[in-house]
């Protein structure tokens, strides 16, 4: 393990990323201008300052931890199982409808869990599926498409 | 002042809007109340649902929410012992021994009874400060704007869970998320990054689901075992006499300390309910009992909790700053419908105004009426599986973004904003403060603009004016505090 890839490191590199990020794009893009009549660089330039050296501080700050300290326990698979799910739902709305959508969000959400159970997965995804398409579409009258090409509003 | 606020309850006493109220407030405390999902999680997941409705009516639905979502909280807090919310955690010291005694029913009574006392006096100094102090308020220039945000994001940081340098990067990050769009002072497009989704910046919803409900999903689900679920049974709900009289004075007590916190930008519920608990351990006969299921425990914790989520609309409302997490959803959401909170809103849009006052009331009527009955029906669903709920969430996370523009893009964006919020939460950075600096950001950028046109580049007045210089002073106090306690608690180097 790392030892310096403890929790004060890490997120002072986060914050310096994107510090630097703001910082970089606010220099190169939009117009500073002058204290008295800031332009729209001005602010955010200022921030991503701030930002950094926050991040800088954080950083050093970890630099001086103990190498005993525990080291951050990643767990990629239930964050990356959400994402991947909300992803899917973002993809296949648009292109084959809500229940498709909701369909494959359950099935990549459920290997979020630790104990998968196929039964509880297929009963929860059509309960919910109903549900959604009642509160949203037929009682809040939004705007989707069930299946490619039907519309119930 | 009492005219304003009977012109409020005109308003929300129509029979539509009392549904709005008891649809949010049902709905609130049952989402609030299931394991895991913590009030913010609750208002931010449901919130979506009130966008389709006219502004009164969805603002009234939205204060139901909130006050479901609140009680909900501590429902679980007391049965559970999983504190939905820093202010919860003060609740189940003492309410989760209650429950294991065999008392949960007067545990659940008492926390809604002195919650609803709370509430009547928090709206009644509603209607009594709000108007002179937007009248006040209305004196402020941009520098008292700049100092009181400064203030209130600083407060906001050091006081939040864990480490105030964290903190006060998440603000700094927080507000730089808050002017990504169309800069309105001269059109330009900063850091949009040729998204259209982002020419109107990140949408409300988009960040608040993101950093609150996907990122907290992703770390229960990590974490080994999420509670021991609540199998007994809540034999008898009432309250006896003497439970009432023995919290009568420390529910009183609890909401004039919440009062006074409440208003306090940045401090909010979590620490009135820790001072409201440690001064009725102070003042009782036999100070032994606490932490043994003392009454007076839950009493006075969740009568000075919901005194601060009240007293805390005064800011929101007449500054047009929010003073915590809850209330910045509150204030994204009235800004949805285009209703800008701030000292005019009062004289612009009264029976707006007075509507949302009135209706926060009628909420907390409401949660009494509602929750008392159905206690049975909360305990029954504290027994659903997490491995159901989580996947319901994200259902409902997915839908709300999409609905709000009918953009995928929206859904990808909340989806990264939750990665980038776990990550943060795994190292141990609070997403509220990053919250609050994403509302404030415009604002602040704007005050800031404006004070450096009118002083022509001259940063002094911000030091000069008097009630400027109060806040700038109150920001330092609060940093200086923080370096002290840094100081004498440093970290111990094995």
């Amino acid at each position: 393990m790392n030892p310096v890839a403890n929790k004060d490191f890490l997120s002072g590199l986060v914050f310096l990323a994107f510090g630097l990020a703001a910082m970089v794009i606010a220099d190169r893009d939009f117009p500073m201008g002058t204290l008295a009549h800031m332009g729209p660089g001005n602010f955010p330039a200022a921030l991503g300052v701030v930002l950094a050296l926050f991040g800088v501080f954080l950083a050093a700050r970890g630099l001086g931890w103990s190498k005993t300290e525990a080291p951050v326990h990643w767990d990629l698979r239930p964050v990356g199982c959400i994402v991947g799910a909300m992803v899917a739902f973002g993809f296949v709305l648009p292109r084959f409808g809500l229940i498709a959508a909701l369909v494959a969000m359950f099935v990549i959400a459920a290997f979020a869990g630790r104990d998968l159970r196929w039964r509880e997965v297929v009963v929860l995804t059509v309960v919910m599926t109903a549900l959604a398409v009642g509160v949203f579409v037929v009682l809040l009258k939004l705007p989707f498409q069930l299946v490619p090409g039907f519309y119930l509003v | 002042m009492f005219e304003n606020l009977a012109l409020g309850f005109a308003v929300a006493f129509s029979l539509e809007n009392l549904a709005y109220c008891f649809a949010g407030v049902a709905l609130g405390t049952l989402i609030g109340v299931l394991p895991g999902i913590t009030p913010l999680v609750a208002i931010g997941m449901l919130f979506p649902l009130t966008f389709t409705l006219p502004p009164i009516p969805s603002l009234i639905m939205l204060a139901g929410i909130y006050y479901g979502a609140q009680y909900g909280g501590s429902t679980t807090a007391i049965l559970v012992n999983l504190p939905g919310e820093t202010g919860a955690a003060v609740t189940c010291i003492d309410g989760y021994q209650m429950a294991r005694q065999g008392r949960a029913g007067p545990a659940l009574a008492v926390a809604a009874l002195s919650s609803f006392f709370a509430g009547c006096v928090g709206t009644l100094l509603i209607a009594l400060l709000s108007p002179p102090l937007g009248e006040w308020a209305l004196k402020f220039g941009p520098w008292e704007y700049c100092a009181l945000m400064l203030m209130g994001l600083v407060a906001s940081a050091v006081l939040a869970h864990g480490d105030a340098v964290k903190g006060l990067a998440m603000v700094a990050l927080g507000l730089l998320f808050g002017i990504v769009g169309t800069d309105v002072n001269s059109g330009w497009q900063r850091y949009t990054f040729d998204v259209p989704s982002l020419y109107d910046g990140i949408g409300f919803t988009v960040i608040a689901v993101g950093l609150f409900a996907v990122a907290e999903i992703a770390q229960n689900l990590e974490s080994r075992e999420l509670r021991a679920a609540f199998t007994g049974r809540v034999p008898r709900l009432m309250p006896s006499r003497s439970d009432i009289a023995d919290s009568a004075w420390p529910a009183a007590r609890g909401t004039a300390i919440g009062a006074v916190f409440g208003v306090l930008p940045g401090t909010g519920p979590a620490l009135s309910s820790f001072a409201a608990y440690m001064l009725e351990k102070k003042l009782a006969a036999s100070p032994e009992r606490f932490g043994h299921g003392a009454i007076e425990g839950v009493a006075a914790p969740e009568a000075a909790n919901n005194a601060a989520a009240q007293t805390g609309f005064i800011p929101t409302l007449t500054l047009g700053i929010p003073g915590s997490a809850v209330m910045t959803l509150m204030v994204g959401a009235m800004m949805m419908h285009g209703l800008a909170p701030g000292p005019n809103a009062i004289t612009e849009k009264p029976e707006l105004f007075w509507g949302i006052v009135a209706s926060m009331w009628i909420g907390n009527l409401m949660l009494v009426v509602l929750n008392l009955p159905l206690v049975g029906l909360w305990v029954r669903l504290l027994n659903v599986p997490y491995r159901w709920l989580f996947p319901s969430i994200v259902m409902f996370c997915c839908i709300g973004n999409y609905s709000v523009n009918n953009n995928p893009v929206d859904v990808y964006l909340c989806a990264a904003l939750g990665l980038l919020g776990y990550v943060l939460l795994k190292l141990e950075c609070e997403p509220a403060p990053l919250l609050l600096g994403y509302v404030l950001g415009p604002l602040l950028e704007e005050h800031l603009r404006r004070a450096m046109i009118l002083g022509r580049g001259d940063m002094t007045p911000f030091f000069t004016r008097p009630i400027s210089l109060a806040f700038m002073l109150g920001a330092a106090l609060v940093l200086v505090l923080m370096v002290r306690s840094a100081a004498s608690q440093k970290r111990p180097s094995p």
